[in-house]
């Protein structure tokens, strides 16, 4: 039997974790976030800052966290490209908040020389650990199908480039991505999580459209007050039985049709099957 | 081949669900797969943190 390294990920995004996101900014923190986790996951290439293939000019240093693969510039007029395939294209980013002190910065993103976007890595009053680093990935439109060079130019301030990638690459894993769900604490009126349940949904659109194998399951369109243990916080037994009977569900409709034998297991093509109730369901293709 | 549970102990059945019926539990008992549970931290105060549910191979 042959499988993905990994075939399926599921990603949840709730309860107290959902509360932490209370501006505007800091939603788009989310959306970035999340995107940077969906491009992790969905795509298999990626051209890091620090790659032979990742072409630079002006100032560029390394990043500090130890999880990063790229670099940094607060040199304006600095540039980095690579050429990449595809219709859009991903930028990975480290935002930045410096303990509340950044160092705000844009960068222009441009397709074959052509303007298409710009991006910061200002990270300030975001929801994370240390307050310092946190990784997030934003989408760019691009022209037709084909092959491009994608840059990314420092206008002012600090910019952060982990990797470009492009759209037009093989399938990576099969996300089942579960909109937020909430608490139902008094100070808590689940404009919240609907909020950033609506930053999910977009993100599945947007990665459906790239062509990935990603799908929406609106785990929080069913939760109620019901759905909560005593703290009025944490999903009781009975709610996360219907997150797994609809993440499910949710797989078995994303299959293609089921090919029905007798056989437990097998490989053909490099497609990998496995056997669930007696039937043979692909488990990626 | 296993489910392999990433996340905090809200998600992990260490707060709110019961023992073993975690949707991660469950989930996995529908492909008849093992569960390998790995909680970020020990509490519930993971900063963006999110639960990630990978199958995969050893």
């Amino acid at each position: 039997m042959s499988f993905a390294p990994t075939s399926i990920s599921v990603i949840l995004e709730g309860v107290n974790d959902t509360q932490r996101y209370f501006t505007p900014a800091q939603h788009a923190y989310f959306k970035g976030f999340y995107a940077e986790l969906l491009s992790r996951l969905s795509y298999l290439s990626r051209v890091s800052c620090r790659d032979a293939g990742m072409v630079k000019t002006g100032a560029w240093a390394n990043t500090q966290p130890g999880w990063s693969e790229g670099c940094s510039s607060n040199t304006a007029g600095s540039t980095a490209s690579a050429v990449l395939k595809g219709r859009t294209f991903l930028v990975g980013t480290t935002l930045q908040d410096y303990f509340g002190s950044p160092v705000p910065g844009v960068a222009e993103v441009r397709v074959d020389g052509d303007l298409v976007g710009a991006y910061s890595s200002n990270g300030q009053g975001m929801p994370t650990a240390h307050n310092t680093f946190a990784p997030a990935a934003f989408r760019f439109p691009g022209k037709e199908e084909g092959e491009y060079t994608v840059e990314v130019k420092v206008i002012s301030g600090f910019i952060y480039l982990e990797y470009l990638l492009g759209s037009e690459q093989p399938q990576g894993e099969k996300i089942f991505a579960l909109t937020p769900t909430r608490t139902y604490q008094p100070s808590d009126n689940g404009a919240m999580s609907t909020a950033l349940g609506i930053i999910v949904k977009q993100l599945v659109l947007d990665f459906q459209a790239d062509g990935r194998d990603v799908h929406l399951v609106d785990v929080a369109a069913k939760q109620t007050p019901a759905h909560v243990t005593a703290d009025l916080i944490h999903l009781n037994d009975a709610f996360n039985k219907i997150i797994a009977d609809d993440v499910f569900a949710a797989y078995m409709s994303a299959l293609p049709p089921p090919v029905f034998t007798e056989t437990i297991c097998y490989e053909s093509e490099g497609k990998g099957y496995m056997g669930i109730g007696g039937r043979m369901v692909q488990v990626y293709p | 081949m296993f489910a392999e549970f990433w996340g905090d102990s809200t998600v992990v059945g260490q707060v709110g669900p019961s023992a073993g019926k975690s949707f991660a539990s469950l989930l996995a008992s529908k492909f008849g797969l093992p569960v390998r549970m790995n909680a970020a931290n020990g509490s519930c105060s993971a900063d963006q943190a999110i639960a990630i549910l990978v199958f995969r191979t050893d």
